[in-house]
């Protein structure tokens, strides 16, 4: 049995996922929570992921993949994880990488600062010596940088999978999963080669038990303009099965902007290429996952968008599923971490009913006078 | 298939209040406990009051599901708590979305109706005690959940029926239940059970065997139909009326009317029944999971028409009676269009008892299931051989010679009916009762002690796996061991003298240590064991005169033999799955707490010796050497402890004495002491109930010097000879010498007579 978890941290990303066989990996590491504001309901990220690691008595992830290099996607990784380019991101407290996974451009970006230099400086650390990393890209996207580094595309070739390949690390006989890259990827058009969508690790996850596939799509951020790249390339390829899914963590945080350029009044309005991918691709009893704060009920600038989640919630009604959001789940007023397992049975989200007593007696009592 | 895209809710009938105006306590607190949204996974939707008070709480669940379930339980469910207003019926939740499938743990309802859930195993007057809105909500959840996996049930429980709306049950033969190729329409015949309570009855379908026994009339007869395979979603409901059954039954191609004439008439005329029985129709459906499936399991329905066959066979047009002959109407039948509101009622099918059942329920399927034949039936036996047959376990041959007296019954298995019957074939007869399959016990009247010994028995003995002596006769004991035929394992069960300990002794699987030999080592712990004093008296004091050891005084309590008849139940279970010998007592003290005592068994030793043989083990053999060779370099001795059984020229030694305190020790010679000698005797027979005493005398030579007797132990003897002559015993002496080993003399008996057995 694998498990798949989402933890609450508002409008920012952070999913686990545990392999059957032992192996752990993180897409995306924010740790959102305001340490100062004891109402803050996101949860502890580095407090809870170190909880869960010391129960499965493990000092590192197997996997820790940034699909970009943005605050939601990165927010405090350098204090939670053991770096390999500085002595001062190192400790026996700290949770090592096995491999590292990043998009090139998390490599090539310039300008960076803050958390997402210190990221980037680990990631160029890492494809330099020639270990530890996988890039995302054509490998000729990279050949600039590495020649910087005085080395060459070859040298650094099996270390960079490129859009539309199965990432190596990974197989469904050995770790009963495997990874499909969707994006980045190039799109050539008018005989020249455009890179877009630069940024995101876009991936399908088949997980395999004993037969029963279940299909999870992680969408990182990425914009209608992007998915439909996605599913034209894919189309293209006659590649549909790729774009199916049990689960789906929905693109930017519930934001409309994932699936049409217009928000709408009540509802927005997908483009054909991302309703095909909702509509058609998505399989009986699928899962729309929201990584974010609350569906609110008024319009709002900022994502979620009531709009986004409107369609999201009707396309999982059309299919007997279910529309979940993380900071809603179990309840608005105390989310917890929303855990998928995934059997022969496919996927089960995590909903137990906790009673008073067992809370208590798992929990330090506050001070009596 | 897919599933489909909008679901439709059954609708109930009343007002819609609003929440705060809700007035049954209980539906009050599930309320406030959804509207304060502390509990996930559970929202309030309405809440409705119908003519009555009745109130409903609609809910929102949201179960655990997982994307495959085994049953069509989906994300979101509408569920429906209903309230009764003087809360003596228990809040029963309804599925309210019309596809709801049908699963364990749902009790069916009339055609329109939704789908109730029976959420607890408890009655409601137990659950009320500890009845939280929180609790109902939770167990609503877990109950949906489980259902989606398929886990609510245990794997390999069958889906059961249960209707709500029936007060009564019908046992029916298990091959109902089973998947049999359909053989046409059958009949049943079955007696009725008022209960106290009408309307309340439990029909019994006649048992083939059992129907010889029984006289009477039935009061029911049963058509028994077979229907084409289902799927199980949608046999949800039930039908009301004659109408209602019809209709279900042409669904599965059955024309219920032919068969109801056909049956009808066949039963009067043809079989010249009873015109005043009542009709039931079996159903037999086929279940399967998914209309692709093959079916997995027979699911029986039955259902009581209202009024007398004769009646039924007028309304149905197919019989007529004319000057009060009942007659067949020939041809065309019309049946009178009244029949479609002839009243239909639902009854709970339940399966007769079998032995496989009994080994299930019993927690213990799939044991080994020897044959085996025990000798005596009296209280320890009798109950013991119930205990375990009830549980299904073994195939018995119960031996015995006696009949149930009155005051038997104070503590046999066998009810007062059964007075003034042999035993054996009284418990067989109540044993076979027990299963619908037949009997797995017989039985045989014989005394095993009389010669020469009966082919019935010889027979059974060779048949039998297990031997097992309930006799509390130490004859019986001893026959067992030395000449029952067959190769079948002996064990011997027994109580005390005062019913307080139990004793097991048991062979092993090969047979390398008889019954007699155990026997003898159970003397010894009785001797030697601290754990053990007084398991050999009688309300702490000696034997009287005449008595054996193993006569149960006459004042025990049936609590005793109960209780020692479970521990000897199981041990029997345990001894006969273990290869291994075994001697095992459990002793009860005063407040019943039970202490189990397992004695270690030594291996045995015989050495023909004259015209006897002599029966001893390592053990005895072990404590000669030890005390030799403490003397070293003096000769040492002292006398032997045991008991002889004439008929069959045994002298069992089971334990030696030190050499008394005023003994002489040489290193050459040795002269035996008598201080405090008698007193040790004693004390030792009284241990034993009287078993075990003087048999004769030991000493060890020294260093260098053989077995052999000497011309003084020659003398020796012959002193020894003379005064056990006077017992009508042979004189047994034993020489321990180099090397551990034990030479055994005796000198033949000056009469050449034997002395009678005891």
């Amino acid at each position: 049995m694998h498990t798949v978890t989402f933890y609450p941290l508002g409008n920012a990303d952070c999913v686990k996922i545990d392999l059957a066989k032992g192996r752990s990996l993180l897409f995306d590491y924010a740790n959102t929570r305001d340490p100062s504001d004891k109402a803050d309901p996101r949860i502890d990220l580095a407090a809870q992921l170190k909880t869960e690691l010391s129960k499965a008595d493990r000092r590192h992830f197997d996997v820790v993949a940034f699909t970009h290099l943005d605050d939601d996607h990165i927010k405090g990784a350098p204090d939670f994880f053991h770096l390999e380019h500085a002595l001062k991101y190192q400790g026996s407290r700290r949770i090592k990488i096995k491999e590292l996974w990043v998009p090139a451009a998390a490599i090539t970006e310039t300008g960076l600062t803050g958390d997402k230099g210190i990221i980037q400086r680990e990631a160029r650390n890492r494809l330099s010596k020639g270990k530890g990393i996988r890039v995302f890209s054509r490998p000729a996207l990279l050949e600039k940088w590495l020649r910087t580094q005085k080395l060459t595309v070859d040298s650094r070739r099996h270390l960079i999978t490129d859009a539309g390949q199965i990432i190596p690390s990974f197989t469904r006989a050995n770790h009963g999963v495997e990874f499909f890259v969707h994006s980045p990827f190039a799109m050539r058009s008018e005989g020249q080669i455009v890179d877009r969508n630069r940024d995101a690790l876009v991936v399908q996850a088949i997980f395999d038990c004993y037969g029963t596939e279940t299909k999870l799509i992680l969408a990182s951020d990425v914009d209608h303009e992007a998915i439909d790249d996605i599913v034209r390339v894919t189309q293209r390829n006659n590649n549909h099965k790729r774009l199916e899914w049990d689960l789906f963590k929905i693109p930017h945080h519930c934001s409309y902007l994932s699936l049409g350029p217009e928000k709408g009044r009540l509802k927005t309005n997908p483009t054909l290429f991302v309703n095909w991918l909702f509509e058609t691709q998505g399989r009986e009893r699928g899962r729309l996952i929201s990584t974010s704060e609350p569906i609110p009920k008024q319009d709002t600038d900022q994502p979620p968008h009531l709009q986004a989640a409107n369609y999201y919630r009707q396309t999982a009604t059309n299919k007997a599923g279910e529309f979940l959001v993380t900071m809603g789940h179990p309840q608005r007023c105390a989310p917890k971490p929303l855990v998928v397992q995934i059997s022969e049975s496919g996927a089960t989200v995590h909903k137990i009913i906790g009673s008073g007593a067992t809370d208590l007696v798992t929990h330090a009592s506050p001070r009596a006078g | 298939m897919p599933l489909p895209v909008l679901d439709r809710f059954h609708m109930s009938s009343g007002k819609s209040i609003e929440p705060e105006d809700v007035r049954i306590p209980k539906a009050r607190g599930l309320v406030q406990i959804l509207q304060s949204e502390v509990l996930p996974f559970v929202n309030l939707l309405k809440v409705t009051r119908q003519a009555g008070g009745r109130e409903l709480v609609e809910v929102e669940v949201r179960p655990e599901v997982p994307t495959h379930p085994v049953n069509d339980i989906r994300f979101l469910e509408r569920i429906e708590i209903a309230f009764d207003p003087e809360d003596q019926l228990q809040p029963r939740a309804f599925a309210l979305r019309s596809d709801f499938p049908r699963v364990p743990h749902t009790y069916l309802v009339a055609e329109g109706k939704p789908l109730e859930l029976c959420l607890f195993d408890a009655p409601y007057s137990e659950q009320r005690l500890r009845w939280t809105a929180a609790k109902y909500v939770r167990q609503l959840h877990f109950w949906l959940s489980k259902t989606a996996t398929g886990t609510l049930h245990q794997a390999d429980q069958q889906v059961e029926l249960f209707l709500p709306g029936s007060p009564s049950h019908i046992i029916l033969p298990n091959r109902l239940f089973e998947s049999v190729r359909p053989s046409g329409p059958q009949l049943l015949e079955l007696d009725v059970r008022p209960r106290n309570a009408p309307p309340g009855y439990t029909l019994i379908a006649r048992r083939r065997d059992a129907e010889s026994r029984n006289e009477t009339n039935p009061t029911h007869i049963a058509l028994v139909v077979d229907a084409l395979p289902q799927t199980q979603g949608g046999l949800t409901h039930h039908p009301e009326t004659l109408f209602q059954l019809q209709t279900f039954l042409e669904s599965m191609e059955i024309d219920l009317l032919d068969i109801l004439q056909h049956g009808i008439k066949n039963w009067l005329i043809k079989q010249s029944g009873d015109p005043t029985v009542t009709i039931l129709v079996i159903l037999r459906i086929p279940v399967r999971r998914s209309d692709q499936g093959t079916s997995e399991l027979v699911e029986v329905r039955a259902f009581h028409i209202v009024g007398s066959a004769q009646e039924l066979g007028r309304t149905l047009g197919c019989l007529d009676t004319v000057d009060g002959v009942i007659g067949a109407i020939v041809g065309e039948t019309a049946a009178d269009c009244r029949y479609q509101d002839v009243a239909v009622y639902p009854l709970n099918p339940v399966r007769d008892l079998t032995r496989q059942y009994a080994q299930i329920f019993s927690g213990t399927p799939g044991l080994p299931d020897p044959h085996i034949l025990t000798i005596g039936a009296g209280a320890l036996g009798s109950q013991v051989i119930l205990n375990l047959a009830r549980g299904g376990y073994g195939k018995w041959t119960v031996v015995d010679y006696d009949v149930l007296l009155p005051h038997n019954l104070v503590r046999h298995a066998l009810p007062g009916a059964y007075v003034g019957a042999e035993k054996a074939g009284a418990l067989a007869h109540f044993v076979s009762d027990l299963y619908e399959d037949g009997p797995t016990i017989d039985s045989l009247r014989a005394d095993v002690l009389a010669r020469p010994v009966a082919d019935k028995l010889r027979e059974k003995l060779d048949a039998a796996d297990v031997s097992v002596d309930f006799s509390a006769a130490v004859a019986v004991a001893r026959w067992l061991a030395l000449d029952a035929p067959g190769d079948s394992r002996r064990i011997s069960v027994f109580l005390n003298p005062d019913g307080t300990d139990l004793v097991v002794m048991a062979e092993g699987q090969a047979r390398s240590m008889r019954l007699d030999q155990i026997e003898a080592q159970y003397y010894r712990a009785a001797i030697k064991q601290q754990d053990l004093t007084g398991h050999l008296l009688v309300k702490g004091e000696r034997l009287r005169y005449g008595r054996t050891c193993r006569d149960v005084t006459s004042t025990l309590s049936q609590n005793s033999v109960s209780l020692h008849s479970g521990i000897a139940g199981q041990a029997l279970k345990d001894r006969i799955a273990s290869p291994e010998p075994c001697l095992a007592i459990w002793r009860t003290s005063e407040n019943q707490s039970v202490w189990y005592h397992s004695v270690e068994l030594t291996k045995p030793v015989e050495i023909h010796c004259g015209d006897w043989l002599i029966s001893a083990d390592e053990g005895v053999l072990r404590k000669l050497r030890d005390l030799r060779q403490r003397a070293l370099l003096n000769e040492t001795g002292g006398v032997l402890l045991g008991y002889p059984d004439h008929l069959h020229r045994m002298l069992y030694v089971v334990d030696a004495l030190r050499s008394p305190p005023d003994s002489h020790e040489w290193p050459t010679s040795y002269v035996r002491g008598c201080d405090g000698l008698r007193e040790a005797v004693d004390d030792i027979a009284s241990r034993t109930a009287g078993v075990v005493g003087y048999m004769g005398e030991w000493h060890s030579h020294p260093e260098g010097a053989s077995c052999e007797l000497s011309s003084a132990d020659l003398e020796f003897l012959t002193w020894l000879t003379d005064n056990m002559w006077l017992d009508g015993m042979p004189g047994l002496m034993a020489i321990v010498c180099e090397d551990g080993e034990v030479s055994w003399h005796t000198a033949p008996l000056p009469d050449s007579e034997l002395p009678d057995d005891r």
